[in-house]
């Protein structure tokens, strides 16, 4: 991981709906860094140092089982933060966050942010609505895994992960796309050969390339309308 | 409908594990705008996207959050017990959750109208500060039953589902028909009958019309995934330790084997 100093907060889109004066106010404790695929966020069971907005990397919630099976419960995007659990008053998870799509993250440290949310307002309105979306989003997600099947959740998944980080390519083997969607990778490769032959996507050496975005909107299940609603709903509050 | 009653002067300690949690002074000033409430098997307390006009405690019986698809499909996606309270979305300042809740195993509760609920919530006192923690567990859980639900075959699903109801409702006999498990673990009702003719075989459980009792949940606890036990320890941890020392029965997720 490396870090810079100057940044913009406007590259996520939580941070950039904080009122301006506590954004003002914790603008010198950000520091921009760079996470490589695989680089944690958040420790299973440690403490949680720093809470993570990611700007163009993409971070990942997920859930290893005993036998090292895993699945991904929920990704994290420019339109969130990695640290629920900090402003909740948890100050470790035994759930793992790490970079599932290498990029930039705004950080700040988790003591720090965690004061300015304590202190009430509007920012701490926000954040509290952010929660609630976090958690009706994992809801859809803990439903959708059980009913829908691999291709319309791989498209899903490839639209969230590109409005994640404000791409239409995504850099991601299909080995890794299988753990984070816990299908064997077999699957993920058939999956990913009938929507590169639709025409919907381009799929080369780790390489995904949306090409028809309405296409893949039309193939996923309605759990990324449902997904995408519940953000929205959350910015236009 | 709602049978009420105010309770002026509570007729029971609360058994919910929020509400005990709570120092008396706090308690006392909630208390008079609290009602009692029966909750009958299937009543719908919230439906997806409606205004939440009340705040449930439950102190016996369990209500379930599922999701529901635009094809009718369903599944749930967390259960609410005495450990816990119904009502999330308030406290975290939305006034609606497109989620539907469900009474799954009748009982009884309290309940409070959201906008004394949320005058509490805006004194930033202990009932906020527990339910944020609790926000915390609920949303492990979530994400605990996300990966289940993808990677866990249906016999370990419900084993672990059985053990969790039983917790949350604190009884050995569940009334839920197959029709409904399977529902609440989005898969068909022949998987979930074939499940339960094996566990019944293994004398894990009995099972009567409308109705499953837990005999061994030991045994039903080596058959569940790890998410039971990931998840029990999970609430434990972020609500441990905070019953009020007058409460006589501080919730134990009913260790295994007893």
């Amino acid at each position: 991981m490396s870090a810079q100093q100057d940044h913009s907060p406007s590259h996520n889109r939580l941070l950039a709906r904080l009122p301006a004066a506590e954004l003002e106010a914790l603008r010198p404790h950000f520091e921009r860094v760079s996470l490589h695929q695989g680089e944690h966020a958040i420790v299973p069971d440690e403490p949680i140092r720093h809470v993570y907005f990611p700007v163009s990397c993409l971070l990942s919630l997920v859930t290893q089982m005993e036998d090292g099976s895993s699945a991904e419960s929920g990704s994290i995007g420019r339109e969130g933060m990695s640290g629920v659990p900090v402003l909740l008053d948890a100050w470790q998870t035994p759930m793992p966050t790490f970079t599932q799509i290498p990029g930039d993250a705004l950080r700040i440290r988790s003591d720090v942010f965690k004061a300015a949310y304590d202190k009430g307002g509007a920012l701490r309105n926000l954040l509290n609505r952010y929660i609630h979306t976090v958690i009706v989003v994992g809801s859809h997600a803990t439903a959708c895994n059980a009913l829908h099947k691999v291709e319309e959740r791989m498209c899903k998944w490839l639209l969230m992960s590109s409005d994640g980080v404000g791409s239409h390519e995504l850099r991601l083997t299909h080995e890794y796309l299988a753990t984070m969607m816990g299908v064997r990778r077999a699957s993920v490769t058939e999956t990913a050969i009938r929507l590169k032959t639709a025409g919907l996507i381009e799929y080369e050496r780790g390489f995904a390339r949306i090409l028809d975005r309405a296409g893949l909107e039309d193939a996923a299940c309605e759990c990324y309308r449902r997904t995408k609603a519940e953000y929205e709903r959350l910015f236009a509050s | 409908m709602h049978q009420t009653t105010s309770f002026a002067q509570p007729p029971i300690t609360p058994r919910n594990r929020i509400l005990s949690a709570l120092p008396d002074e706090d308690y006392a000033r909630l208390a008079p705008r609290l009602e009692y409430v029966e909750m009958p098997l299937g009543e719908i307390l919230y439906r997806p996207t409606e205004i939440i006009r009340h705040v449930y405690f439950p102190f016996t019986g369990t209500i379930s959050l599922t999701s529901v698809m635009a094809d009718g499909a369903e599944t749930e996606v967390g259960i609410v017990g005495r450990e816990g309270a119904l009502g999330l979305p308030l406290l975290l300042g939305d006034e609606s959750v497109p989620l539907k809740a469900v009474v799954q195993v009748a009982g009884t509760g309290a309940r409070i109208r959201s906008e004394v609920f949320k005058e509490e919530i805006n004194r930033c006192g202990h009932l906020q500060r527990l339910l944020l923690k609790y926000a915390q567990a609920f949303f492990v859980q979530t994400a605990q039953t996300a990966a289940c639900n993808r990677l866990h075959t249906l016999d370990r699903r419900l084993a672990c589902w059985l053990l969790t109801a039983r917790d949350r409702a604190q009884t050995n006999a569940l009334p839920l028909t197959h029709e409904f498990i399977s529902v609440m673990l989005g898969v068909r009702r022949a998987g979930v009958t074939e499940a339960l003719g094996a566990f019944h075989r293994g004398g894990l459980i009995d099972r009567a019309r409308g109705r499953v009792s837990i005999i061994d949940p030991a045994g039903l606890g080596a058959v569940s995934c790890e998410c039971y036990a990931m998840v029990r320890d999970e609430y434990n941890r972020v609500l441990g330790g905070q019953a009020r020392p007058t409460e006589p029965a501080p919730f134990q997720p009913a260790s295994l084997g007893a």
